[in-house]
């Protein structure tokens, strides 16, 4: 029993330095928070985001039940949630996973990229998503600007 | 270990929630054409643990029929998986079945109906839950299987793992207010739970009840801070007839008094929980306080309690946890002097109060490794000591003895 528990503990300290290393990348687009123009929103404020993308009050500030959407592909979603609440997707996951299994609520619908969660939010009032900001175009409103900040 | 008198059919949990499975049967063809959305998920942990502290054996919860012999690689213990089936509708309306497998309290492994409910909100403030819930009297708690939820390869055993229900079939309704700092959450729900525990020679009693409750919840920031309180109205406790009646016989007060309290009748133990959450960047940290009190003997009045630190190293996280449980209430004398005539109502009184007692504490350090998307490897230590007769792991049958045991785990958590 002691010489696999060591291995693995081993392996798991030297793994430790090997997950801060990354390699130079462009810096990324900024993320903005978009709804439909028609959802009665013109800002919001970081708090409201955290409640309605962590499922704890799911309402706009106009009075609409929110209707919240994640990009799945890419590293948007990590680089969301890092920057509004200072998560990584582990975290997040972990946190869902909580709430999902034990029938509490469900997380934002899940879509593949920017340009589907755009025509979601232009089709819905209460659709509320996260895109790069050189995706936003005339049919939504941003609400919101995040912070450039990676983990 | 007392037998429970309202028995009943095996399958019993199966039938109570099967009426919600025939309920999302009906409803969902009639809404068929409706925007319903199907998904189906599922979680497990496969898990081992290793000690060599010779005369124990190690359970995670008194819901739990197995438990790891010293000096043999247990498999059983952590190991679980759940099946779930969401059908949601509109965001406003959500059926939920789910179906888990683990070591139970018969040491077996058939799968249970651990979910069954519908869950209903319309405008975002105010949600209804009805069906099979999970009993969530202390934070976190209705995700115990759930591996991947938690930082810890288990939940606090002395905390969770000595609660007698998981589930209940009733309802619970959920208001929900922003507040210039914050929201605020209350929660009151209610209903019938039977559930079996098994103590740690692998004696199964069925425990049926009635619970209740509410709670209040507070989420600013990183901070979500909890105040609730439950009962927990066991129909009828655990039978000391013959002891019982002995104790009424000999006239003394005080084992009139004592006779009383182990007459078996509905018990109810009332929980009041304070519990807080913080979890900012890299720091996440857990704590808990609760107090039950019990109207009678056959369930212990304790207070639990739990620190919870874990630190972001990015996949890495790090864990210390600290949790306790400890029965405030000593053995009662029965008045009676020790001669011959009562030495046996003397000896029985004590040792049936011994058996409820639970003194246990422990000391968990862990690593929690999140791999991949989805997956994590957790090893994790546990000293833990145990004062006396404790339901949750003591089996070596010496209820005023102390003793201590180092836990060593593995555990692969995984949700789809």
């Amino acid at each position: 029993m002691h010489n696999p528990l060591t291995w693995l503990l081993t392996t798991l300290l030297l793994a430790l330095p090997l997950t801060r290393l990354s390699a130079a990348e462009p810096a990324p687009e900024d993320l903005v928070i978009v709804v439909n123009p028609a959802s009665g929103v013109s800002a919001l404020a970081s708090a409201d985001a955290v409640n309605i993308f962590m499922g704890r009050y799911r309402r706009l500030p106009s009075g609409l039940v929110a209707f919240p959407i994640d990009i799945s592909g890419g590293d948007q979603r990590q680089r969301f949630y890092w920057q509004l609440v200072r998560k990584n997707l582990a975290e997040i996951d972990a946190y869902w996973a909580r709430l999902v299994f034990s029938g509490q609520t469900s997380p934002p619908l899940q879509v593949p990229d920017d340009a589907t969660a755009v025509a979601l939010v232009a089709q819905n009032r209460a659709a509320i998503a996260y895109v790069a900001r050189s995706r936003v175009d005339a049919r939504v409103r941003i609400v919101m600007a995040l912070t450039q900040e990676t983990p | 270990m007392p037998t429970h008198p309202s028995a009943a059919s095996a399958p019993a949990r199966w039938i109570r929630g099967g009426w919600l499975l025939a309920l999302c049967a009906v409803l969902a063809p009639a809404a068929a054409a409706a925007e319903w959305r199907l998904h189906v998920g599922g979680f497990g942990t496969l898990g081992a643990l290793y000690h060599n502290d010779a005369g124990l054996e190690y359970r995670r919860a008194i819901t739990q029929g197995g438990s790891a012999a010293a000096g043999k690689l247990d498999v059983a213990t952590d190991t679980r998986a759940g099946v779930q089936l969401n059908a949601a509708w509109s965001h406003a309306l959500a059926l939920i079945a789910q179906v888990v497998t683990r070591d139970d309290a018969h040491h077996g492994w058939q799968p249970q109906l651990s979910r069954a409910l519908v869950h209903y909100s319309s405008d975002g403030i105010l949600s209804v839950r009805a069906g099979r819930i999970g009993w969530e009297i202390l934070p976190h708690g209705d995700s115990r299987d759930v591996g991947y939820a938690q930082l810890r390869i288990r939940p606090e055993t002395e905390v969770f793992g000595t609660i007698p229900a998981e589930t209940f079939d009733g309802a619970e309704a959920t208001l929900q207010w922003p507040l210039p700092l914050g929201v605020l959450g209350a929660r009151v729900y209610g209903g019938r739970t039977s559930d079996h525990l098994a103590d740690a020679d692998g004696n199964v009693s069925r425990v049926d009840a009635k619970l209740w409750g509410a709670h209040l919840d507070y989420a600013h920031g990183p901070w979500v801070l909890r105040l609730g309180s439950g009962v927990f109205a066991l129909d009828q406790a655990a039978r000391f007839d013959e002891l019982v009646a002995g104790l009424r016989q000999t006239g003394e007060p005080r084992a009139q008094a004592l006779a009383e309290r182990l007459a078996s009748r509905e018990r109810k133990t009332v929980f009041v929980v304070l519990g807080g959450n913080y979890d900012d960047g890299r720091w996440q940290a857990r704590a808990l306080l609760a107090r039950a009190e019990h109207d009678g003997i056959s369930a212990p009045n304790t207070h639990r309690a739990l620190l919870t630190l874990g630190y972001d190293l990015g996949a890495l996280t790090p864990f210390v946890s600290l949790s306790a449980i400890d029965s405030f209430d000593h053995v009662q004398g029965t008045g009676l002097p020790d001669t011959p005539e009562y030495t046996a109502l003397n000896a029985g009184a004590a040792a049936v109060q011994r058996a409820f007692q639970q003194d246990q504490s422990s000391l968990a350090l862990g690593l929690r490794w999140d791999f991949r998307p989805r997956r994590a490897l957790k090893v994790q230590a546990d000293h833990v000591w145990l004062r006396g007769s404790t339901v949750a792991t003591d089996a070596r049958g010496t209820p005023d003895g102390s003793a201590e045991m180092t836990v060593l785990g593995i555990a692969l958590d995984f949700v789809f």
